[in-house]
């Protein structure tokens, strides 16, 4: 029930803004369009969707907090690790909603005979993006979080070891696997940082002092 | 005196690299309102956040029956709020209103962020006070914006919370708001606090805004008098 009222705080006071769900839809639509034309085409309907997914998700749970958004949930009898699982399940919904809706349509136009959007690296890439995006942000805002994703994506020798982008469609055999473990592993450091910052840090008030 | 719902022991609080409040102890026991009284940046919002657990004191303990106040929250139900500006500006009132129990507790329709500052004040106090069998409550400059009527309102609100058993911490920079409303007063000033129970400011009759205020004027003389040196 706590855990509850903490997904439905999330919901009242927004965590992901509705433009970002409208984008969400559009590509979904996209993709949509893209596999009725070519059934194997998924890896570029799936693209678009991971790349709002870093945006999106981080949703800068330590921005909001400080303004004070988050006291009188912060105050209530929720246990802090269920606020902080509520936050980042409510951030990174929208993004696996819109993977799992192109996985649906990879497979109804291919007829069950593809299945590049549950492939291990594409599953690797969508968990982990959403996870180190939400973790990264919860240090920072939503702006310097999508500064830092834009390096990643557009420096090449980054990009190389460290965009999630990179795994799409990926599978064991054919995979990177030093990325994989990077990408992965940056993910759960990230991700378990955060929450230990949301269960054990302070939320002073940003206009206080 | 009962025993203490709210304890503070020797508590220091930093924000950033800066102490705020150095040594601070005082304690308020159910059927108990303490004001904190302090100019502008003398740290009561962070001893206020403290007190609610979102700050964690960089010495000393804080402990709300007995407990620290993270985990009191999830037995003691407390009532904090900091002021309108802390209410996300993009949620309907409706909503927000309804945060506290699952009730709405207005029907209004509007955005927060195109209330008046008074509206969104009341709705902000009306949704922490909602909460019910309150054992503390944490209010930061409450009067802030307020009309009339809903000065009134809060008056009346915070003596039937205390009535009940809670224990009540307001925090105000201008006396006349806390004046007679208290029986405990703490006067930050300095990082230091310096409490006085309400008899020892008036013996007869409550306290004044104007007792308050040459209590609060000495103590900044007191912090501001340059350093003498020996003859």
């Amino acid at each position: 029930m706590r855990f509850l009222y903490a997904v439905r705080y999330f919901h009242v006071v927004p965590v992901v803004p509705p433009l970002f769900v409208v984008a969400f839809a559009i590509a979904v639509v996209a993709g949509a369009m893209r596999l009725m034309n070519d059934p194997s085409g998924a890896i570029d309907a799936l693209t678009p969707v991971l790349l709002l997914q870093l945006f999106v998700a981080a949703s800068g749970f330590r921005f909001a907090a400080r303004r004070g958004y988050y006291d009188l949930l912060l105050t209530s009898s929720t246990p802090r690790w269920q606020i902080a699982l509520a936050h980042c399940l409510v951030s990174i919904l929208p993004g696996i909603v819109s993977w799992v809706c192109i996985g649906a349509l990879e497979a109804a136009a291919s007829r069950g005979t593809r299945w590049l959007s549950i492939a291990p690296g594409t599953c690797a890439a969508c968990i982990a993006a959403s996870l180190l995006a939400w973790g990264v942000a919860t240090f920072s805002s939503r702006t310097a979080t999508t500064v830092v994703w834009l390096l990643v994506l557009t420096i090449p020798s980054i990009a190389r070891v460290a965009s999630p982008v990179q795994l799409v469609g990926t599978t064991w055999s054919t995979g990177n696997h030093v990325m994989l473990f990077t990408v992965c592993a940056g993910a759960l450091i990230a991700f378990g940082a955060a929450m230990v910052s949301i269960v054990r840090g302070s939320a002073p008030l940003e206009a206080a002092q | 005196m009962s025993e203490a719902l709210l304890s503070v022991d020797d508590v220091s609080l930093v924000y950033g690299r800066r102490e705020v409040v150095y040594a601070l102890t005082f304690a308020v026991a159910p059927n108990q309102v303490l004001g904190i009284i302090g100019p502008n940046g003398a740290g009561k919002t962070t001893v206020l956040r403290a007190i609610a657990g979102l700050i964690s004191p960089a010495e000393g303990h804080i402990r709300v029956r007995g407990m620290p106040p993270r985990r009191a929250v999830a037995r003691v139900n407390v009532a904090y709020f900091a002021g309108d500006f802390t209410l996300p500006g993009s949620v309907r009132a409706r909503h927000w209103g309804s945060l506290a129990t699952g009730n709405p507790i207005t029907p209004e329709q509007r955005r927060i962020r195109t209330l008046s500052r008074g509206t969104r004040q009341l709705l902000g106090l009306r949704t922490v006070l909602s909460r019910p069998h309150l054992g503390l409550v944490v209010l930061d400059e409450p009067w802030e914006g307020l009309d009339v009527d809903g000065a009134r309102w809060l008056s009346r609100t915070i003596e039937a919370k205390r009535d009940r058993g809670a224990a009540v911490v307001l925090a105000s920079h201008d006396p006349s708001e806390l004046a007679g409303a208290c029986d405990l007063y703490l006067f930050l000033v300095n990082r230091r606090g310096s409490l006085l129970k309400a008899h020892e400011l008036s013996s007869s009759g409550p306290v004044t805004a104007a007792v308050l205020a040459n209590v609060l004027d000495r103590l900044l003389i007191d912090a501001s008098a340059p350093l003498r040196t020996a003859s």
